[in-house]
């Protein structure tokens, strides 16, 4: 075994230096708009000690020995899962969701951490002992390791951070080897019940897709027969649901499939969000020059929405560094687990990969309006510290699993 | 491992990046231009700025109606959270001292903009400035004081939400007293506050001009109080007072009953808010006769001397039957009046051509309008000689057939007494500006020469004869000479002149030699007492005996005007609280003790008048009884008498005064 000791191969500057890159572009813009915000005051301070913190959390990360993530699976998932039910019975509501956990002046997300939880119980589920992840019953374990925090999130509830973990599933899922059949069978339910959003006529066309598909992959009438129920009973369960979310939830939904409906409502922000960006341009308008960031047409501009300000301030130009950074960095997190020889570490990366993706998918799909406003933090730049520190631990997982590359065979 | 399921991911990552980065130019380079648009017109604004509407003042310069700065606050509930609500529903509760669920309850009424206060003061805004949560906003709303509420109502009139005048002085003056509104370029932020105004690209406002009426205050208040307590005491249906200027036609006072309060206009009838003084006629009834005596008298048909056969109270003429209330054989000329015989008016009319009396009755001013200065005007009726039926001639020397409207009266008595001099009734005397600089002064206007001096001087003897030993003796006031007439009609209804409705009337004026006043007091259809002479006027006499204790330059010269001598009067004081006017005012009496400008006005120490808009300020400084020097525009920030230092009348306080920040925020939208 050849190990190479320059400090390049040890440490990937190539992510490294993308990543501060956002977490610098992200402070800029949360200095924009929240130093003449009256309600926003101090807090480009408060992100800044949570730059510095996390920074450290990530290379006590970084450092730790390769095994920790096996160790600490059962009890980190164990913990996830424990936290997200105290969460339900004693948690601070924070934007209408149940969320907050707080300790005296302190307080965090449980739902943010435990994705490292999820992430790493999983892996170490699909690799512990050989599986058929194509038997019924270990794909319905994967589900439910996977969908238990879902439900738990669904109820408090904070239906972006479930969509997380539902990507962060089916990814994994599907990254341990599943059949095409198989992922079918765990995705059609899915897709079927995002049709009957869109009314009976569109459900029954997907019912139909769902019908041909089975007839293309011949499998026996039993298995079609279930298949078929299941997706039947998704689209009925998902309606069933749709009517339980509360009405701010549902309007967004149905303003992001009818943008028209409801222009003053929840499409405020997605029409403010986009007149933001659109009237920066390609050179933007400079940096604390943005009208529409200073005049705070967009509540909250620092979390969700801190996309606009940087296309807004900085233009095309500076939305689409942005978006290459975020390109170089999950391109670089695919390699990395396409490359991995130990399953499990792989499995982790592809974990990490489906949640920074889904967040930054959803955030600036929202931003540009291409997705539903569904409240997600865009990694590395919005305003928050549970997030950005659990980033920082996801990103350093994946350097250290970088470093470790070469130590399985 | 599973290299083809990473490619599948990486084709599926450069598919999104793809579709993303598409999304980007078309929102950021090819649509720039309509984002952009977008963004200025939601950003920069080109806001109205209401112009600040001008003053109504007495003619000694008390302000009667001022414009006050008020605050709406306005909440989009589409900003808000349940948490902020919340937040929200407490803030209001306390600065208002309202119920927190009654703002809970507004939150919820609506998916938009709701209004959380409406008008509320300076003070509430100053409370609420520190507070910010995106979704409060606020305008400013002004809204239209009168001080003493139903004072003067059917001569001030009212204004409708947007202030703009529908009657009264207000409807009439309406373009004087509004203002150029001005605009401003303004850049503002997410919850219409203004950030800051493009001065090249705006226009200041110009305030309202302030008209000054010739009303006197305290003879309006006299009027209204003494009509109120003899509308009260006879137990009549309506009643109208008019004091006027006879030597030039300056309206005094005019006070109508049943009236309104011009603030809460609305819960009134119509009947209640129109100025009947000129929007409805009256058969005159026998206060006709002077006016037909001085035309008999100017022609030269009659001697004061002369005696008529009065027929002992019966006459018929032409089948027509006129009978005097007071029987007499025979009176003379002078006694006729004295007395208010019909018959002997009948037979002394019968001199004159009918056309000559139809010149000196549309010389007097019957007929057609005034042309007065206030809104709703009616003409009256006059006929033509063509129309007269054998008896109108005799009928209309005595006040019937006519229809005149009191204004009408009161300017041809006024005439009738001032040598015969027919003026213009006018309620304006002069428009000043915002810092009180005069822009026009109203002179009065004379139109035409109607009667010869001497005969008015006649006419007024004959008159000061009905109130000394004829039937005005009612009328008469301690110390000072008055002359009038008296004028009872009866009432034109569905069943020909009633036997049971009248109009009684009093028109007097004073003093005898050289008359300052004349007033006309009407009570239509009173209950107790018929009479002009019973049941009008007594409210004459009472309310020129309080008139001419308040206003010492009232007396003639020979009269002695110690204060030893003056006290005499004293005796004749009716209690003045003003409280009829209001409750009659008011009926859901709604008492504003506080009146805001009295307030100001009692004190004897400078208050603070920082803030003050200009207008503001002036006008409190000049009831204050000092005079004052404005420099500069906006809102004061300097006064050169500090606050809380006692007054000495007369000083000059100088203001200075700045559009700052604040006031410009204030006055946007």
């Amino acid at each position: 075994m050849k190990i190479d000791y320059k400090i390049q191969d040890k440490f990937d500057f190539g992510l490294f230096l993308p990543v501060l890159s956002l977490i610098i572009i992200g402070l800029l813009a949360i200095y924009s708009s929240t130093v003449n915000h009256p309600t926003a005051i101090g807090n480009f301070e408060r992100q800044l000690s949570w730059t510095f913190i996390s920074i450290l959390v990530f290379f006590i990360v970084y450092f730790l020995p390769q095994q920790t993530f096996r160790y600490a699976a059962i009890f980190s998932y164990a913990l996830s899962i424990f936290f997200l039910i105290v969460v339900l019975i004693m948690g601070k509501t924070v934007y209408g969701a149940k969320s907050w956990l707080a300790f005296g002046p302190f307080g965090f997300q449980p739902s943010e951490f435990a994705k490292i939880g999820v992430i790493l119980f999983m892996a170490y589920w699909f690799t512990k002992s050989e599986r058929n992840i194509n038997n019924p019953l270990e794909i319905g374990y994967a589900l439910t390791i996977g969908f238990l925090p879902v439900l738990l999130i669904l109820l408090e509830p904070d239906m972006g951070t479930a969509i997380v973990y539902i990507i962060l599933t089916l990814a994994m899922i599907f990254w341990s080897g599943i059949s095409i059949f198989g992922m079918f069978v765990v995705v059609s339910p899915g897709v079927a019940a995002f049709a009957s959003l869109f009314g009976l006529h569109v459900f029954i066309i997907a019912l139909v897709f769902v019908v041909i598909l089975l007839f293309i992959f011949k499998r026996n009438l039993y298995t079609n027969a279930t298949v078929f129920v299941l997706n039947l009973a998704a689209g009925y369960f998902f309606d069933y649901a749709f009517n339980m979310l509360k009405p701010h939830q549902q309007s967004r939904i149905t303003s992001f499939i009818d943008p028209s409906s409801d222009p003053l409502g929840a499409g405020y922000n997605a029409l403010q969000a986009k007149v933001a960006i659109g009237s920066g341009g390609f050179w933007g308008k400079g940096f604390m020059e943005g009208n529409q960031t200073q005049l705070r047409f967009i509540p909250e501009q620092w979390t969700d929405f801190i996309y606009c300000v940087i296309g807004e301030e900085f233009g095309f130009l500076g939305s689409i560094i942005v978006v290459i950074l975020f390109g170089i960095v999950l391109v670089k997190i695919l390699n990395y687990a396409s490359i991995s020889k130990s399953k499990s570490n792989s499995l982790i990366l592809i974990g990490i990969l489906a949640v920074l993706f889904s967040h930054f998918a959803i955030n600036i799909g929202m931003n540009v309006g291409i997705t539903p406003v569904i409240g997600l933090p865009l990694p590395f730049l919005s305003y928050g510290g549970s997030s950005l520190l659990m980033n920082m631990v996801l990103i350093g997982i994946t350097m250290n699993i970088y470093k470790n590359r070469k130590l399985h065979t | 491992m599973n290299k083809s399921r990473a490619l599948l991911i990486a084709f599926f990552l450069v598919v999104f990046f793809l579709v993303l980065v598409g999304k980007l130019a078309d929102i950021q380079i090819s649509k720039h231009e309509y984002y952009s648009a977008k963004a200025f017109r939601q950003q920069i604004d080109t806001l109205h700025v209401k112009a600040e509407r001008g003053l109504i003042l007495d003619r000694f310069g008390e302000t009667l109606v001022y414009t006050k700065d008020q605050f709406s606050f306005y909440a989009d509930t589409r900003m808000l959270n349940d948490r902020k609500k919340d937040t929200l529903a407490s803030v209001f509760s306390r600065t208002f001292g309202k119920d927190k669920e009654y703002f809970k309850k507004i939150l919820a009424s609506g998916n938009g903009n709701v209004c959380l206060w409406k008008k509320a003061d300076r003070d509430k805004l100053l409370q609420l400035e520190n507070i910010t949560i995106d979704g409060l906003f606020y305008e400013a709303d002004y809204s239209r004081i009168y001080p003493y509420a139903g004072l003067a109502a059917h001569v001030l009139g009212y204004v409708n939400r947007d202030l703009e005048g529908i009657a009264g002085i207000e409807n009439e003056y309406d373009k004087f007293l509004t203002g150029t509104d001005g605009f401003k370029r303004i850049e503002r932020d997410v919850i219409g506050r203004p950030v800051s105004v493009d001065d090249e690209q705006s226009l200041e406002p110009v305030a309202g001009q302030n008209v000054h009426l010739t009303i006197n205050k305290t003879y309006q208040q006299i009027l209204e109080e003494e009509l109120y307590f003899g509308l009260e005491k006879s137990k009549g249906k309506s009643a109208v007072g008019i004091i006027m200027n006879p030597k030039n036609g300056e309206i005094l006072a005019i006070s109508n009953f049943p009236t309104y309060d011009p603030k809460n206009y609305s819960v009134f009838d119509d009947i209640d808010r129109k100025n009947i003084s000129i929007t409805d006629m009256y058969e005159p009834g026998s206060t006709m006769k002077s006016v037909t005596m001085a035309a008999i008298l100017n022609e030269g048909l009659a001697k004061e001397s002369e005696v008529i056969n009065t027929e002992n109270g019966v006459y018929k003429i032409k089948g027509a039957k006129i009978t005097d209330d007071h029987k007499y054989e025979k009176l003379n000329v002078r006694e006729i009046l004295e007395h208010s015989s019909n018959i002997g008016m009948t037979k002394l009319a019968d001199r004159l051509d009918s056309r000559k009396f139809y010149k000196y009755l549309r010389d007097f001013g019957f007929g057609m309008p005034t042309y007065v200065d206030l809104p709703g005007e009616v003409p009256g009726m006059l006929k033509t000689p063509d129309n007269y039926s054998g008896t109108s001639k005799s009928f209309m020397s005595f006040g019937y057939e006519i229809a005149v409207t009191p204004l009408q009266m009161v300017t041809a008595y006024s005439a009738l007494i001032n040598g015969g001099l027919l003026y213009k009734p006018f309620i304006v005397n002069k428009i000043t500006n915002e810092f009180n600089n005069t822009i026009s002064e109203i002179k009065p206007v004379l139109i035409r020469k109607v009667i010869k001096p001497q005969i008015s001087q006649q006419i007024k003897e004959f008159m000061v004869g009905v109130v000394e030993q004829g039937t005005g003796q009612e009328a008469g006031i301690e110390r000072v000479n008055a002359g009038g007439k008296t004028g009872t009609s009866q009432r034109w209804t569905d069943e020909g002149y009633s036997k049971k409705e009248y109009n009684a009337s009093f028109i007097g004026f004073l003093p005898a030699d050289d008359p300052k006043i004349v007033c006309l007091i009407v009570v239509y259809s009173p209950q107790n007492g018929k009479y002009g002479g019973t049941v009008a006027a007594p409210i004459f006499k009472r309310a020129m005996q309080r008139i001419v204790e308040s206003d010492i330059d009232i007396l003639p010269n020979n009269v002695i005007k110690e204060e030893g001598e003056y006290k005499i009067f004293e005796r004749f004081s009716f209690s003045s609280s003003g409280k009829n006017v209001q409750e009659y005012a008011n009926p859901q009496k709604q008492n504003k003790p506080l009146y805001e400008k009295e307030k100001v006005t009692s004190r004897s120490t400078m208050p603070n008048l920082r803030g003050y808009s200009v207008r503001d300020a002036v006008s409190v400084i000049s009831e204050l009884g000092l005079k004052s020097e404005v420099q500069g525009r906006g809102r004061v920030i300097y006064q050169s008498i500090p606050a809380g230092t006692m007054i000495q009348k007369g000083k000059t306080c100088e203001i200075k005064c700045r559009f700052d920040r604040k006031s410009k925020q204030s006055e946007s939208k």
